[in-house]
């Protein structure tokens, strides 16, 4: 028996199982370079953590997709929101814009900016794609390859269901 | 490319699909046509040449 876990009180049996030599050799590696973390408690931990995952239904491999998105995208400062909300905040801002915009009792140039605003949102959403889409293909250089990850992952993302069938050429998908 | 849900309104699908539209020219892709049905967002993709 042996006490672990840093400062944990928590007790542990040892046993031992069979892992390639280059993940056991990697992560020791990690271990030290982390604040001399021993080799098995590390391994504890990532244990732990792997049996939660499949617990849930993940497979830890489909999972290193989703932690690849999130560090890239951790860089834009994104924040968990309500799709809702963002849907809400939306309609209720263009449903104004579109109504200034036909209303003959406003001035002429005012409706003319409400139409012009209209389609700058659309343009603010356009760019924040082209943004997004740049930090993205850093990480995943080919749009198949990041369709598939997130087919992966989607479970825990907003989008809650992604297909994707290839049409025709190579070059095109659906 | 099917994706669901998609925003439960027309403007909400709109932004949604400008959004797409910059992200996949990132990767010289286009959308050439889309179809919003039962919150499900139906986008045709095309390498642009």
């Amino acid at each position: 028996m042996s006490k672990e876990g840093q400062g944990s009180e928590e007790t542990y049996s040892r046993t031992t199982i069979m892992v390639p030599k280059n993940i056991a050799t990697e992560l020791s590696r990690v271990a030290k370079a982390r604040g001399g973390r021993t080799l098995f408690h590390v391994a504890g931990e990532g244990l732990k953590l792997t049996t939660e995952l499949i617990k849930d239904g993940f497979e830890p491999s489909d999972l290193i997709y989703f932690w690849r998105l999130y560090k890239i995208l951790s860089s834009m400062d994104i924040i968990p929101m309500p799709m809702k909300l963002i849907e809400e905040v939306c309609t209720h801002i263009v449903s104004m814009l579109i109504s200034f915009s036909n209303n003959d009792k406003i001035p002429s140039d005012l409706r003319e900016e409400a139409g012009k605003a209209v389609n700058e949102l659309w343009n603010i959403y356009e760019k924040y794609g082209h943004q997004v889409g740049a930090l993205v293909r850093m990480e995943f250089e080919n749009l198949e390859e990041l369709l598939e990850a997130v087919s992966r992952v989607s479970r825990l993302l907003a989008v809650r269901h992604v297909e994707i069938k290839k049409l025709g050429p190579p070059t095109s998908l659906s | 490319m099917a994706i669901g849900p998609s925003g439960t309104s027309d403007i909400g699908n709109r932004a949604l699909l400008s959004f797409i539209r910059g992200f996949v020219a990132q990767y010289d892709y286009e959308v050439v046509s889309e179809e919003a049905r039962a919150n499900v967002l139906r986008v045709v993709l095309q390498k642009k040449t």
